[in-house]
């Protein structure tokens, strides 16, 4: 392979980091979700209960359940149903840090525009994240 | 003999979901809380074999599927059909990275625009009755499927000079023709145009929990010039950013059900592994019609219900 298509520095970096994060939320979404679904950790909504909840749009299902919206669910963490969302949480999150790590390379290779990118992406991400649209801010 | 076993495991892919839309029922059914999850899991378990050789992305057949024959509302369907793009697009992104098969700095300043925007198309979908959402679903799905049918793909573009943004960001690189060895330098053209279709892809991805590897492969391919391989992987990784800030404001608006999403994406993500080692046997073509046939039923059928007509 030429020096050419040999992984650039940026790339091989932000894969690196992005194979970890992946694994990591998976494998902790699916341990998760089996504790959730074994009822060893109980969950907020009782399974049963689910097939009339389901239907409805997702703010009436809240005001339902008692499950606050934005960053309201880290309060009941400790439901199974709830905390599975852990799980998802750091799968919609892991492309942060991957991004973060590029970051350097480009300011010191004096890539303005993609350090600037990577920096705005970060920030829609974060602001995405914020609650501050969602509710429960 | 392996090609007939391999469509026989594309028709019952097929037919199977038929099956499950058929248990589909009121909340009244008399099936058990575990039935909806498990039925879920075998339909996206076959979703994700169908999707591969067909070359549709997972998300884009989930929700008109999922949203037209299983009795979840579609605030959880699309939410649940964005992790279900986003896993995908995680799992894939490192070994496109390392092929240079999905290009970085093609990816990030499309990205961007299209993460924004996601978030604004996340926003009008909660903010819209669903009855609309459903029509405007039905109506996008229709028009994916004619846009499926009847686009070309270029394999190697011809682009004679990159446009300056491109040029200044370093959207070029050189890529490895997996059959022939063959090393194949390219850039990109027209990067404003591309800008501005990927912030309306971001609008349409956050709208309704599709992945947009279906808009965003002709972006990168025909309006950009990008070589249809890299345009593919590229497409796939600029998923994993698009549909990341999208997903927050589904989780923070209370649409993503563990129980709905969790075996999907599970569900899907097996059924893709198995649909990659089919590759080489199951008739693509045929596979693509069918998957496309199903789409379109899929939509006509969000669209009905939307109208009320078929509820």
């Amino acid at each position: 392979m030429s020096e050419a298509t040999r992984a650039a520095p940026d790339q091989a970096r932000y894969a690196r980091l992005l194979a970890a994060g992946t694994t990591a939320g998976l494998a902790l979404l699916v341990v998760l979700f089996g504790l959730y679904m074994s009822g060893l950790v109980a969950p907020q909504v009782p399974h049963e209960a689910l097939p009339a909840l389901w239907t409805l749009p997702a703010d009436r299902f809240l005001a339902e359940t008692g499950i606050p919206a934005g960053w309201g669910w880290i309060a009941l963490a400790g439901r199974g149903d709830v905390l599975t969302l852990a799980g998802i949480a750091i799968l919609a999150f892991c492309s942060v840090p991957c991004l973060a790590a590029v970051m350097p390379l480009y300011w010191a290779a004096g890539q303005r525009l993609l350090f600037s990118i990577c920096a705005v992406e970060i920030l829609v991400i974060a602001f995405a994240a914020s609650g501050w649209i969602g509710g429960g801010h | 003999m392996k090609r007939l076993l391999a469509l026989a495991v594309a028709a019952a892919a097929l037919a199977m979901a038929p099956e499950a839309w058929a248990a589909a029922a009121p909340p009244e059914s008399a099936m058990p809380w575990w039935g909806w999850p498990l039925s879920l899991f075998v339909v996206c378990f076959f979703l994700g074999i169908v999707a591969v050789p067909a070359g549709v992305g997972g998300g884009v057949l989930f929700v008109p599927i999922v949203g037209g024959f299983f009795p979840f509302h579609l605030d959880f369907v699309r939410g649940a059909g964005l992790l279900v793009a986003l896993a995908s697009a995680l799992s894939a992104g490192p070994a496109l990275l390392h092929s240079g098969l999905a290009s970085l700095r093609l990816a990030l300043p499309l990205a961007v625009v299209a993460s924004a925007s996601s978030i604004l198309g996340a926003m009008i979908g909660f903010a819209l009755p669903t009855n609309a959402v459903q029509v405007a679903l039905g109506g996008t799905i229709l028009a994916i499927v004619v846009l499926m049918a009847v686009s070309k793909r270029s394999e190697l573009p011809e682009v004679a000079a990159p446009d300056p943004i491109s040029a200044a960001l370093g959207m070029n690189g050189v890529f490895v023709e997996p059959n022939t060895g063959r090393e194949v330098p390219w850039q990109v053209h027209r990067t404003p145009a591309g800008l501005a279709v990927f912030f309306f892809i971001g609008i349409l991805a956050g709208m309704f929990g599709l992945g947009a590897g279906w808009a965003n492969l002709p972006a990168l391919n025909l309006l950009m010039g990008a070589p249809l391989k890299v345009s593919a992987g590229t497409s796939s990784f600029i998923l994993s950013l698009v549909d990341s800030s999208a997903a927050w404001v589904y989780l923070n608006k209370g649409a993503v059900l563990p129980m709905i999403a969790v075996p999907s994406v599970i569900g899907m993500m097996l059924g893709a592994k198995i649909g990659a080692r089919l590759l080489a046997v199951l008739p693509a073509p045929a596979v693509r019609k069918l998957v496309l046939a199903l789409l379109a039923f899929a939509g006509l059928r969000a669209l009905l219900k939307g109208l009320a007509i078929w509820p």
